[in-house]
């Protein structure tokens, strides 16, 4: 989460943006939306998003004698929101847990029999393999919001962000175990929210 | 073949991590085979790779990802970015308290320069953002006012460095390192620091900080204990008091994680507000522990210069050696650490539980205030003040918190103020449980009086309507000559009818029915239950029936009216009949109601039941109480008849024993039995009692329970 080594994607933009942190009020123009899709694809939530983003902007005031002009002001600035989010994850994992266990939220009581086996129709339809990326991520999306908060952030951190496991658990403070636990649970309930979802779908534009 | 879920595993693991040659081969084949496992782990790869896809895309600014920010949020970000940049630029980064935190301590001088102050009389004000309104206090070090900033147009509180502290090299360190330490810390229950800066004419540091007005511990325990003097319910100021002050130690707890000790822990530097704000104040005598973070920057100034300095600022040091920790009083410096500030913690526990200072005692001796030599000589080698020698009435489990964080030595206290807050917290969940329970077992022991008396009422009602049976009059009659029915019979009838009523009552021991002729009394039938076969009932043959002299209680029975009972004890008049009984430790409960002969209307007699008064407590008592640790059933005497665990089995050990010699705590239960009939303890619920006047006015049982797991001595 090193700050100054986020240079993935750099467009010409970017590199013209470079040094212009004499300004931080454009700084909404510019990258406002940019930091805020960012933030809103690994949060879901729009006011999680903001204040992240507003936390990014007022750290980059705070802290703009270290910003080097070297790379980005804009990859500068993408590194201290990851930061950020990884923080707003750990704040509402650690009240999500006071509240709720995530480890009581196990999918597979739906999903298998006593035997362990696939209870039938668990996973009975097979997914088309023609979906447009975005189709599909409409529906992953709102599946994200439908599994408990502490599975869908280890998912996201982990896939998303592609922080390793060793990363995650330090952040967040949970074990190993914990983690695969969260993440296996993650794509069960995740694999089941999509594959109903769209299967539902399918029947509605067939009945259409 | 592993089953579904273990497959599902693999599969999961599959997309995060490697999987070893046998691994990937038994997914292989399971896929292959089952048309369930396909779909998942196709749905979920699909999924996998959408999220990812994602990621990579919204980091290149892919619009498509989501919807922008909204304008409302953009233009809010805008302005506050406006004014976090014009603070900024107007003090270069070093503005506010979190500045000292974020930045180099080193700019203090370049921020010196920058903000010019004023200094003319109480009207002054910093060029730029201060009005000075009017004096808070005045210490060795500085001098606080109340200021208004005028560009945030809020008050604050600003403290300044005294002219004559000023003259000292070593005050300037000790207002820098203050101020440092102050805005380094930053936690709610710290005051937080606005500025650092130096007047311009007089060229002495001051600092902004918030004002957090003037009430303090120090007003709050005032005003509990005044409450509780005019014996209002001060549960919940206590709570209040007691949740405040694990604020402190939170603060405390927080300070300590960042190496510094804050050395002068008093009521008096504990603000509070309305609205629950607990902040603690005034860090001048903090001290900067280890070598972490915080050494660069803080302990520039060495350990001994606060010595030497601390013997020129001693009405600043020695102000508050009423809570001084002994290592602190004995000048051992090198000793003070992290739980100095624990045995502080102890001390304003103390204040809040006594109203009084840890050591208020030692500083006076025969009205006359001790010289601080002799009193820093006392506390450091004086054994540990305890609230009970200055307030009685405060709970046991509270005080033994205060006394463990206020041992003499460091490695006897907790180790930390995190602990100091727990063992609070913990006591605060405990009491509203015990609370609960106490309540219960109150209403549980309220129960059990009214079962008892109603018992008593029964037996009365009993013992009437025997009197009342036919073959009594029966034999009234044939004794007189009046009839001809054989007496053996009616005898034989009655037996039975008495027979059956001690049947159905476990707890009778006898009944009978007996005549009476001048001072001499004859049984005439008496069924009763032997005392070691007490499911058996026999008729006593009329060979063996007794007869003698009337007791005290049969002549009382006697002259009474018809129908009316009279109950006593067998220990209030001791009686031939109960011979067989006699050797029982057990009293019975006997019930006398007079016989009248129906004809000359003149007393012939009396029927009676006598009951075993430990069998009808047992009765009574069975199942109805619940979390108890203890129960006692003392008798007039206030000596043991019954003592029950908390399992509810019988324990005989100390049956017969004076109660006083069980609980030292009796003595202090017995006047409040007698003169309110209950005994609540309303401070460790943990103990309670009742009276039961089983014969009102002469003979009560006292029924004790202890709730805790200790009695309190």
């Amino acid at each position: 989460m090193d700050n100054s080594n986020e240079n993935a994607g750099l467009s010409s933009s970017d590199l013209k943006n470079s040094g212009s942190s004499a300004n931080p009020e454009v700084w909404v123009d510019e990258y406002g939306d940019y930091l805020y899709r960012y933030a809103f694809s690994r949060l879901r939530d729009t006011n999680a998003a903001e204040e992240v983003v507003q936390e990014t902007f007022l750290a980059g005031i705070r802290y703009r004698e270290r910003f080097t002009g070297e790379g980005a002001e804009r990859a500068w600035l993408l590194g201290i929101l990851k930061r950020k989010i990884v923080d707003h994850v750990r704040m509402r994992n650690r009240y999500d847990r006071d509240g709720k266990s995530d480890d009581s939220n196990d999918p597979s009581s739906q999903l298998f029999n006593q035997q362990g086996n696939w209870k039938n129709g668990a996973f009975a339809v097979t997914p088309d393999d023609q979906l447009e990326s975005q189709e599909v991520w409409e529906v992953v999306r709102g599946c994200l919001s439908h599994i408990p908060a502490g599975q869908a952030d280890v998912f996201v951190l982990s896939v998303m962000e592609e922080m390793d496991t060793d990363q995650i658990c330090k952040e967040l403070n949970i074990t190993p175990a914990n983690l695969w636990v969260r993440l296996h649970r993650a794509r069960l309930a995740l694999a089941k929210c999509v594959g109903t979802k769209w299967f539902a779908e399918q029947e509605v534009s067939q009945n259409a | 073949m592993p089953n579904d879920q273990k497959i599902s595993e693999l599969i999961s693991k599959s997309l995060s991590a490697t999987l070893t040659n046998d691994q990937q081969r038994t997914i292989d084949e399971k896929i292959a085979a089952s048309q369930q496992s396909r779909n998942y782990a196709k749905l979920s790869k699909m999924i996998n790779d959408s999220l990812s896809d994602v990621g990579k895309r919204s980091r290149d600014g892919d619009t498509s990802v989501a919807p922008g920010l909204s304008a409302d949020a953009a233009l809010r970000m805008k302005q506050s970015i406006r004014l976090e940049a014009a603070r900024s630029s107007q003090f270069g980064i070093t503005v506010t308290g979190a500045a000292f935190h974020d930045s180099a301590i080193s700019s203090t001088h370049a921020m010196i320069q920058q903000l010019p102050i004023s200094s003319h009389a109480d009207e002054r004000s910093l060029k730029s953002r201060f009005t000075l309104t009017r004096e808070l206090g005045k210490g060795g070090l500085g001098t606080v006012w109340l200021a208004r900033d005028e560009r945030l147009l809020r008050s604050v509180a600003l403290k300044e460095m005294n002219a004559d502290a000023a003259e000292h090299p070593r005050a300037w360190e000790r207002f820098r390192r203050e101020a440092e330490i102050t805005g380094r810390l930053e936690h709610p229950n710290i005051v937080p620091l606005y500025q650092f800066g130096t007047d311009e004419t007089t060229g002495q540091p001051f600092y902004a900080m918030r004002f957090v007005g003037k009430r303090t511990l120090v007003d709050a325990i005032e005003e509990y204990h005044d409450k509780k003097i005019a014996g209002e319910d001060v549960t919940m100021d206590l709570h209040r008091l007691l949740t405040a002050f694990i604020g402190v130690c939170q603060a405390i707890a927080y300070a300590h994680s960042r190496g510094v000790i804050h050395r002068d822990l008093k009521p008096e530097n504990v603000a509070l507000d309305n609205f629950g704000q607990v902040i603690v104040l005034d860090w001048g005598l903090a001290k900067v522990n280890d070598g972490n973070e915080t050494e660069g920057h803080m302990s520039g100034v060495p350990l001994s210069a606060d010595s030497s300095f601390t013997k020129t600022m001693a009405g600043e040091v020695i102000g508050t050696p009423l809570y001084m920790a002994p290592e602190q009083a004995a000048g051992q410096l090198d000793k003070v650490d992290s739980r100095t500030d624990v045995y502080g913690l102890g001390a304003i526990l103390f204040a809040m539980l006594t109203a009084s200072a840890p050591h208020q005692n030692s500083s006076v001796q025969e009205g006359n205030a001790v010289p601080i030599a002799q009193l820093l000589k006392q506390i450091s080698g004086g054994a540990t003040p305890r609230p009970r020698d200055y307030m009685s009435g405060i709970p046991a489990d509270l005080e033994a918190i205060c006394v463990k964080a206020m041992q003499f030595k460091p490695h006897s206290r907790y180790q930390s103020a995190a602990e100091v807050a727990d063992a609070v917290q913990q006591w605060m969940a405990g009491r509203s449980e015990r609370r609960q329970k106490y309540s219960n077992s109150r209403s549980e022991a309220r129960e059990l009086r009214t079962a008892m008396m109603s018992a008593v009422r029964d037996l009365e009602r009993n013992v009437r309507f025997m009197s009342s049976l036919p073959p009594i009059q029966g034999i009234v009659n044939s004794i007189a000559g009046r009839r001809d029915d054989e007496q053996s019979v009616l005898r034989s009838h009655l037996s039975v009818i008495f027979s059956g009523l001690l049947k159905t009552n476990c707890d009778f021991c006898a009944v009978s029915f007996a005549k009476a002729d001048g001072s001499k009394f004859q049984e005439l039938v008496r069924i009763e239950r032997p005392i070691d076969d007490v499911s058996n009932v026999r008729s006593i043959p009329a060979s063996r029936l007794v007869s003698g002299n009337l007791t005290s209680c049969m002549k009382k029975a006697l002259a009474g009216k018809p129908d009316e009972v009279f109950v006593a004890l067998s220990s209030e008049c001791p009686d031939p009949t109960t011979a067989s009984w006699g050797k029982s430790p057990t009293p019975l409960l006997a019930a006398t109601v007079p016989v009248f002969d129906d004809e000359t209307e003149e007393p012939f007699g009396f029927v009676r039941i006598e009951a075993s008064l430990e069998r009808l407590i047992e009765n009574e008592i069975r199942g109805r109480f619940h979390a108890i640790n203890r129960l006692y059933v003392l008798d007039n005497d206030c000596k043991v008849l019954m003592q029950l665990d908390s399992s509810g089995s019988r324990v005989k050990a100390n049956d017969g024993q004076s109660m006083s010699s069980i609980a030292a705590s009796w003595d202090s239960v017995v006047p409040m039995l007698k003169l309110e009939g209950e005994f609540v303890d309303n401070q460790d619920h943990a103990f309670y009692a009742t009276r039961i006047d089983l014969v009102p006015g002469r003979y009560s049982l006292a029924l004790g329970l202890c709730l805790a797991e200790k009695q309190t001595k």
